[in-house]
């Protein structure tokens, strides 16, 4: 018994709290903006300063967060340098952006990769992201009205357009590496960008008038070629590149109607079936996607006491969604690279096929494949009133 | 016939035990003067001495241990005016004649020796002594002041008997008795303590109880050898199994009906003269997460209630543990804005997280024991101070963080939902060896110790029962009243482990509308 409790307490004792921190004494980073410079590494990170994000202290007229900025021959090199200007051990766990500088990204990101993903305390939930026309460093440098860590902003702008806009993708650090490492799909990030006076923006200055100098938007998607960033779909195409990807959760479509009216329709949910068949070394690959919509605006001379005016909508629709994927299919095949993965359906449906023939090459081969699409949309809800108000109007003025 | 001498007599003083007696004499005043002697001439003895029908005769008590009605009117009454009927009896015959007609209490006995007249005399029964017998009657006489039957302190309930135990080990009986009207309610009566010579009653319902765990508590029982028994903590201590433990393993109650209900489940209590709390063995686990209303409110109500303490339990237990895990050594799992938050509240406290919750944990500690044995007058006093003290003023000047303020109103609000005051103690034990070693280890050293607290849990036993029953071993039958309580017409049966007898108690089926409903 005494020798069982000398050595519970010699344990205790001499473990001497392996490994423990003290909230007081670490620098919770938010961010990690990736620059290019001059050769070599130029790394932002952004920590946050809790007393600025406490509840209910007084606040000393600080900003939230603050940036340090080093430059390194190496990724590693260059965190580890930042112990030298910042004041207490750099917590890296709850990062929640990673933002490569657009410069940064078309030389090639893939050896800031092994970092990420072999430092222990990374957590790997994080979203990557590009600075689209300028430098991760002004980006993270915008003070970000309502969500004091502009950060934290990005992360659930990204997060809450995906799922209510669709133009943008949440891409995760292991499904990024996948796609980069991938023979069959090549990798996507959404971009990030200022609009506005980056100077005057990057001052508390900007949170101090209801409008801020400069905000930041999460929009755009970049499309890479194996590591490197080789172009940019604008916001139709990256809602069509969802679509493909089967990665829509909600959005909102516009229709033009007669004269120049237009139906506003809420996709309220959609699912998108990919197959492939090959024949004769012809490659056909079939894109349907089947779509549920309500009427979010009517501004159009319709009225639907008639339901054969709603399936003319319908069958509208779905010829515009049409459209709307062929856009982004074709610039992908100007960009020479398959963002869909299509590939990966043939290595998983044609492994032999695959093996011996299009692995090799696949970017050549995705440009004359032949992809047909078939979209389908259903209207389910009207909304709380029947006949647009448009229509009422209409019919009062003819009176 | 001559007086002893006072030598002799000193002789004899010093020598009368249980072990070595000295039967009464036949001279009265001898008697007397010894029995004074060896109450060392209390103010209490009283010692009435009068006529019957011109024998010498006296009636011995202890003021204030006898029911003065009794002793006034139906004995000294009856003995010195009703005594013409023994001028016929012969000398021989004169106890058994005043046993036989002159006596009106319900219980009497002949005593021969001094020693236990004294006993007699100081339970409180009156001792008559006549000239020229060499034997006494001790006369059932005991009364005396006692608290009357109040309403529970510790164990309250909304819905439910509100009468609790006395310290009257008669009315504690009858409080029993009254709820179990079976013949095999059976009591057996033992006297512990040389000095004071408790009562302590032990009670149990024969052919359901098991008799290994009565025999067991006999031999028990009978091997205390201690000079006073005051509470019924002595006997617990002396009889639990295992000493060294956090855990109770013998349950206490005030309610009669939570000791009856135990009783009907085979279980056996403990009655201890000068305490309100019966003693019920064998204890397991989940008795002391259980209250007696779980079984008064329906059946979905007090599943509800016992899942909510089982979460009390682990929430007391490790609440401060899992803060101080948490932010020292696992950060990167608490969800980000959380980690901002508890992070900005820590900036600027000068204590470690281990420091920090001690120091609010002990506080706490100190801040409850002063409430306990605060006069109730100034009770509100602390809780003003403890109100400011631990919230308000520790948080603005700094000290400690307002989460830490919030884990521990938490740790203490749990460990008041125990309807059992010792579990809570055990948690409180527990608790601060969780927070050490979540200070060393982190969540590893909280799991390791979960892990020793569970083998430990398993290795007690209460008189042979595993403490853990019917959790491990797992019995599915006692499933129906551990973590949910099933409708009562669900349980059929008793505990499996505690009775093997007997094991049917119910044989109600499900109540349902006349003509299935239709």
């Amino acid at each position: 018994m005494r020798i069982f409790l000398i050595s519970i307490i010699t344990v205790l004792l001499l473990s001497g709290c392996w490994s423990a921190v003290e909230l007081s004494d670490m620098m919770l980073a938010t961010a990690i903006g990736i620059d290019y410079h001059d050769g070599k590494f130029q790394v932002t990170l952004q920590v946050i300063n809790p007393s600025e994000i406490a509840a209910n202290q007084d606040k000393a007229n600080r900003t939230s967060v603050t940036n340090y900025t080093v430059e390194a021959d190496t990724f590693f090199e260059a965190i580890r340098r930042l112990t030298a200007t910042s004041p207490r051990k750099l917590f890296l766990s709850h990062i929640r952006v990673v933002i490569y500088g657009e410069g940064m990204a078309r030389r090639g990101i893939a050896d800031t990769l092994d970092f990420l993903m072999r430092d222990h305390e990374f957590r790997s939930d994080f979203v990557m992201t590009i600075a689209k026309d300028t430098t991760a460093k002004k980006v993270l440098g915008i003070v970000s009205p309502l969500e004091n860590i502009s950060a934290e902003k990005i992360y659930t702008s990204i997060e809450s357009s995906e799922k209510f806009w669709a133009p943008t993708k949440e891409v995760k650090l292991d499904e990024l590496v996948n796609a980069i490492l991938s023979d069959g799909k090549q990798a996507v990030m959404t971009g990030v960008f200022i609009r506005g006076d980056a100077e005057k923006g990057s001052t508390l200055a900007n949170v101090e008038t209801q409008d801020p100098y400069a905000t930041i938007f999460v929009e755009h998607i970049g499309v890479f070629n194996e590591d490197k960033l080789i172009g940019w779909l604008n916001e139709d195409q990256s809602k069509g590149f969802n679509y493909i990807t089967d990665n829509i959760a909600s959005t909102v479509g516009r229709l033009i109607w007669q004269d120049g009216r237009y139906i506003v329709l809420e996709t309220t949910s959609s699912s998108t079936d990919r197959s492939v068949v090959i024949k004769d070394d012809e490659i056909t690959i079939t894109v349907s996607v089947e779509s549920t919509a309500n009427f979010g605006e009517v501004n159009a001379d319709v009225t639907f006491q008639d339901q054969a005016v709603i399936q003319e909508i319908e069958r509208y629709a779905a010829e515009r969604l049409n459209e709307l994927l062929a856009r982004s299919i074709a610039v992908a095949k100007e960009f020479e690279t398959d963002i869909f993965g299509f590939g990966e359906l043939i290595r998983r449906d044609y492994p032999h096929e695959w093996e011996a023939k299009y692995k090799e090459n696949w970017d050549e081969y995705f440009l004359t494949t032949n992809i047909k699409i078939d979209s389908s949309v259903r209207i389910e809800h009207g909304g709380m009133i029947t006949n647009p108000l448009y229509d009422e109007l209409i019919h009062k003025q003819r009176e | 016939m001559r007086l002893r001498s006072r030598k002799q007599e000193k002789h004899i003083i010093e020598n009368i035990s249980d072990d070595h007696d000295v039967n009464l004499s036949e001279v009265l005043a001898e008697n007397i003067e010894l029995t004074s002697q060896m109450l060392g001439h209390s103010e209490d003895l009283v010692i009435r001495q009068f006529q019957l029908n011109d024998i010498k005769a006296a009636l011995m008590y202890i003021d204030g241990l006898i029911n003065q009605q009794t002793v006034y009117i139906d004995l000294l009454h009856e003995l010195m005016l009703d005594s013409s009927e023994l001028k016929r009896t012969n000398n021989k015959a004169i106890l058994p004649a005043i046993k036989a007609n002159l006596l009106s209490v319900g219980s009497v006995t002949e005593v021969n020796t001094i020693a236990s007249m004294l006993k007699a005399l100081l339970s409180g029964d009156s001792i008559l002594l006549v000239e020229q017998q060499i034997s006494g009657l001790a006369l059932n006489t005991k009364g005396g002041e006692s608290r009357g039957i109040e309403s529970v302190t510790t164990q309250e309930v909304v819905r439910g008997p509100k009468e609790a135990f006395t310290e009257r080990v008669a009315t504690n009986v009858s409080l029993i008795r009254r709820r179990i009207k079976d013949p095999n309610l059976w009591m057996k009566k033992y006297c512990i303590g040389e000095k004071t010579q408790t009562d302590v009653i032990v009670t149990y319902l024969n052919g359901v109880a098991n008799d290994d765990i009565v025999q067991e508590l006999d031999k028990r029982l009978n091997d205390i050898k201690i000079d006073a028994i005051l509470e019924g903590g002595y006997i617990e201590e002396l009889v639990q199994d295992d000493t060294y433990t956090p855990f109770p393993t013998v349950y206490n109650s005030e309610r009669p009906d939570a000791i009856s209900a135990g009783i009907l489940e085979g279980k056996i209590a403990i009655i201890v003269d000068g305490t309100p709390f019966v003693l019920l063995i064998p204890a397991l686990f989940v008795d002391f997460l259980q209250s007696s209303e779980d079984y008064y409110q329906r059946s979905d109500i007090a599943t509800l209630l016992r899942l909510l303490r089982t979460l009390a339990f682990f929430l007391a237990l490790l609440t401060p543990s899992l803060y101080i895990a948490l932010t020292i050594f696992h950060q990167e799992m608490v969800p980000t804005t959380l980690l901002i938050s508890l992070t900005a509240q820590r900036e600027g406290i000068p204590f470690p997280a281990l420091v920090e919750a001690l120091l609010m944990e002990v506080t706490f500690e100190l801040l409850r024991e002063a409430g306990i044995r605060l006069p109730s007058t100034v009770g509100s006093a602390i809780s003003i101070v403890g109100a400011l003290v631990l919230g308000q003023a520790a948080v603005d000047a700094g000290i400690v963080s307002a989460t830490m303020v919030i884990v521990v109103s938490l740790t203490a609000i749990c460990s008041f939902i125990f309807p059992s005051y010792n579990l809570a103690i055990s948690v409180r034990i527990l608790r601060f060896g969780f927070m050490f070693l979540a200070a060393s280890f982190g969540l590893y050293g909280i799991f390791t110790g979960m892990v020793f607290m569970v083998l430990h849990l398993n290795s007690l036993r209460s008189f042979g029962i595993p403490y853990l029953t019917p959790l491990a071993p797992f019995v599915w039958q006692g499933q129906k009243d551990v973590f949910v309580r099933a409708p009562l017409w669900k349980k059929r049966e008793r505990p499996h482990l505690i009775s093997q007898k007997n094991i049917v108690k119910n044989r109600t089926h499900a109540p349902e509308p006349p003509n299935g409903g239709r």
